[in-house]
């Protein structure tokens, strides 16, 4: 990690900062224009795709906006705050068990099941949290892997409320209304919503002050303890709410695949979720979006029909992302000619 | 990292707008996900005199040995006859289950909504059958689970779509439960490993032996999948006073387990029984000498004595150059139970084979002898099995049978 002053990172983003440099009044309603469009035209894309696609396909874009969610809650601890966590599956697999067991045992009406995975992810990370995020690097490695492998464990031998290894089974389908919505298009609608104003409350966390603050903490934190911040109270806090973003993914996983397995908590579906993040590029949050895409693309929908095969195209996916794409999708983008131009610091 | 990622993050959303849109373009095929809530209850019925079966199996991980013996028995089946079941032309849909629901709900799913299967067959992982369980309800399209066995898949978890030509685990155990009871072998001390599977064979055979007037002298619950080394747990036996060892352990476990008991000299004054996976398929040739002499009981051996099974090992043999398993006869068994179904189907359709399902009766010609759908799970005969070397390989030769059960 190179020491640049902040505005390199964080700056455009915002759009607020003085020193950016010229950045007058139209071209910033320019700039608008050319971000807020594109956009536009993809959530209207995404909001219609259920019209003229196959349930598969509608299911598939399910589980991609899930693990899309997923993945961008990761990258708030990856790539915002340099803290890569080999355990966020726990957050992911509490999550669903409290969306299931919610579901099973009281009620299934939307959005009561996700807005309380989402509070118990959270919970989770404020009492795991509170010991990881004092660790850095490998050691954070190592705990976020136990604390995961711990989750994975409970999940396992509490069978008489997790249902054990047979998984969480006979979730009910979400209900909006009082009328369960049962067809993959209102399934799919449904996520849709939840995922979006998900990447938007993540989007606007990493772009407020206290997303900058933690990029300061991820570049040099000795000097941003200098400077009079409290460093582990900036990473407890990023872990709560990364947990709490992928309690809210979990949420929504288990309203889509209406069973919950304690591997869904492991060490695979971790490590899954950070290879996402990887390929699509850390600390961007749209790449990791992109990333889950491919994950989901290839293990679910080409995987199962490649006699086996399936396991193995993953892992050449990986190898050659690794070798070509050094800085994940992400790093495609600054390959745009023309656009090389950065706004600070050395490109 | 922190270079240039003003003006990237610019570009990148725009790039990533143009990557999403066009994986979305080329995702969507026509149709539209919102209408008709039968799903696939149509599928390929209407081609005429074609049956479109999804074989959902493990082909990659742990599982892939009993995925391909699963694979042998189905195609051995339809080579049999002619490539037909009950009349119809069959074109096999083959799906990788892989290890866990992860990958095995998504793979049902895709033939599921699909809409081009009329009946399903598979599934190695009883999660993965509970997961799915509501979802070929939905769909209405039957499922045929050809190995996993825990109880819930057709009790809790059941509804007239899912049926079973496999086993519980619970049936098996309960089997050699009442037997043990009966020879009065004295206290028996019981091991599993402890995930859902292991648990059920543990109550259904401590239940049944219990309730025949036998006692437990004691029992572990062995770590899933991280246990190595079983000593310690062995010696917790010695020390028990056990005059006999049940066990339920499959793959790598079973062998470790079986090699070490004999290491630790147990073998010969403790005899050791178990649920038939201890000694089933390629887990005996890897346990090699240490296994001879252990009884197990199962719905199937090589060794069963009448004409069906002479029949089939003697053509599985011949097709592929080994002996089959119990697997390979569980889905061999269910292409079986679908070809009696679709005899009486007129148009084929999910919900026609699984309303002719009901009046399938009994399977007489299975090589595990006859047997009979009850609580859509099978009523079969129980057979005793002791390892023993037979023509130079070792086998599992029937002792006698344990008489027939039901799911408990």
């Amino acid at each position: 990690m190179s020491v640049v002053p902040d505005s390199s990172t964080d700056a455009s983003g915002v759009g607020a900062d003085p020193r950016t440099g010229p950045a007058p009044g139209p071209s910033r309603a320019a700039r608008l224009a050319t971000r807020g469009i594109p956009l536009l035209v993809l959530l209207v894309l995404l909001a219609s795709a259920p019209l003229f696609a196959a349930p598969f396909t509608a299911n598939t874009l399910s589980r991609i906006l899930i693990f899309a969610l997923f993945a961008v809650s990761l990258d708030l601890l990856v790539g915002i705050t340099g803290l890569p966590s080999l355990g966020h599956a726990a957050y992911f697999g509490v999550g669903a068990y409290t969306a299931g067991l919610v579901s099973i045992h009281w009620t299934s009406a939307a959005p009561v099941p996700v807005l309380l995975a989402a509070a118990v992810g959270a919970l989770a990370a404020v009492a795991t949290g509170w010991l990881a995020v004092r660790s850095g690097g490998v050691y954070f490695l190592m705990l976020t892997l136990a604390i995961g492998e711990l989750v994975h464990q409970l999940a396992q031998s509490l069978s008489s409320v997790t249902g054990g290894s047979n998984g969480l089974f006979g979730i009910p389908s979400v209900r909006i209304g009082g009328e369960p919505l049962t067809l993959a298009g209102y399934v799919y609608w449904y996520v849709l919503a939840v995922a979006v104003l998900g990447f938007l409350g993540l989007w606007l966390v990493a772009r407020s002050p206290f997303g900058a603050t933690l990029r300061g903490i991820r570049d040099n934190e000795p000097r941003m303890r200098s400077l009079g911040y409290s460093p582990f109270r900036y990473k407890y806090l990023a872990f709560v709410v990364a947990g709490g973003f992928a309690g809210l993914a979990g949420g929504l996983f288990a309203a889509l695949v209406r069973i919950v397995n304690p591997s869904d908590a492991g060490f695979t579906t971790s490590a899954l979720i950070l290879l996402a993040v990887v390929l699509g590029g850390a600390g961007t949050l749209w790449g990791p979006v992109l990333g889950a895409a491919v994950v989901v693309l290839v293990r679910d929908t080409f995987g199962p029909q490649l006699d086996g095969h399936g396991p193995l195209l993953l892992g050449v996916v990986f190898v050659v992302a690794v070798y070509v794409l050094p800085r994940g999708f992400a790093g495609l983008a600054g390959l745009v000619p023309g656009r090389r131009r950065s706004t600070g610091g050395t490109a | 990292m922190s270079m240039a990622q003003g003006s990237s993050r610019r570009n990148g959303t725009r790039l990533g707008v143009g990557l999403l849109a066009l994986t979305l373009t080329a995702a969507c095929g026509g149709g539209g996900s919102l209408g008709g809530d039968e799903g696939g209850g149509e599928g390929g019925g209407e081609a005429g005199g074609t049956v479109t079966v999804g074989l959902v199996i493990p082909q990659a991980g742990v599982y892939t040995p009993l995925g391909e013996d699963m694979q042998q028995g189905w195609d051995l089946y339809l080579d049999q006859h002619d490539g037909q079941l009950g009349g119809y032309e069959v074109e096999t849909v083959v799906a990788d289950e892989g290890e866990s629901p992860d990958t095995g709900v998504p793979a049902v799913q895709r033939l599921l909504t699909e809409g081009e299967v009329d009946a399903l067959v598979g599934i190695v992982n009883s999660a993965t059958a509970l997961g799915v369980a509501e979802q070929v309800a939905e769909a209405q399209i039957p499922l045929i689970v050809a190995n996993a066995g825990a109880e819930a898949v057709t009790k809790d978890a059941g509804n007239p779509y899912v049926w079973r030509t496999s086993f519980t685990n619970a049936q098996v155990a309960a089997a050699m439960g009442e037997h043990l009871a009966a020879e009065g072998v004295g206290p028996v001390y019981v091991m599993a490993p402890d995930y859902a599977a292991g648990q059920e064979v543990v109550a259904g055979f401590t239940e049944a032996y219990e309730a025949a007037g036998g006692t437990v002298a004691g029992q572990t619950l062995t770590p899933f999948g991280s246990t190595q080394d079983f000593q310690p747990f062995l010696s917790n036996v010695q020390s028990s006073g056990a005059e006999a060892v049940f066990v339920f352990y499959a793959g790598g476990e079973a062998v470790s387990f079986v090699q070490q008991y004999d290491a630790f000299g147990l073998k010969d004054s403790t005899p050791l029984y178990g649920s038939g996976f201890l000694t089933e398929g390629s887990v005996l040739d890897a346990q090699g000498e240490s296994a001879v002499g252990v009884r197990t009981s199962l719905h199937y051996s090589t060794e069963i004595d009448n004409p069906a099974n002479t029949e089939f090992v003697a053509a599985y043999q011949e097709a592929y150059g080994e002996l089959p398993t119990t697997y390979a006869v569980q889905a061999y068994d269910a292409a079986n139970v679908l070809d009696s179904a679709l005899e009486g189907v007129e148009e084929v359709s999910g919900q026609a084979i699984a309303e002719a399902l009901e009046t399938v009766g009994e399977i007489d010609d299975s090589p595990r002898g006859p047997w009979t759908f009850n609580g859509q799970t099978p009523e079969q005969t129980m057979y005793l099995r002791e390892v023993a070397e037979v023509d130079g390989t070792l086998r599992n030769t029937v002792v006698t049978d344990l008489g027939v059960f039901a799911q408990p």
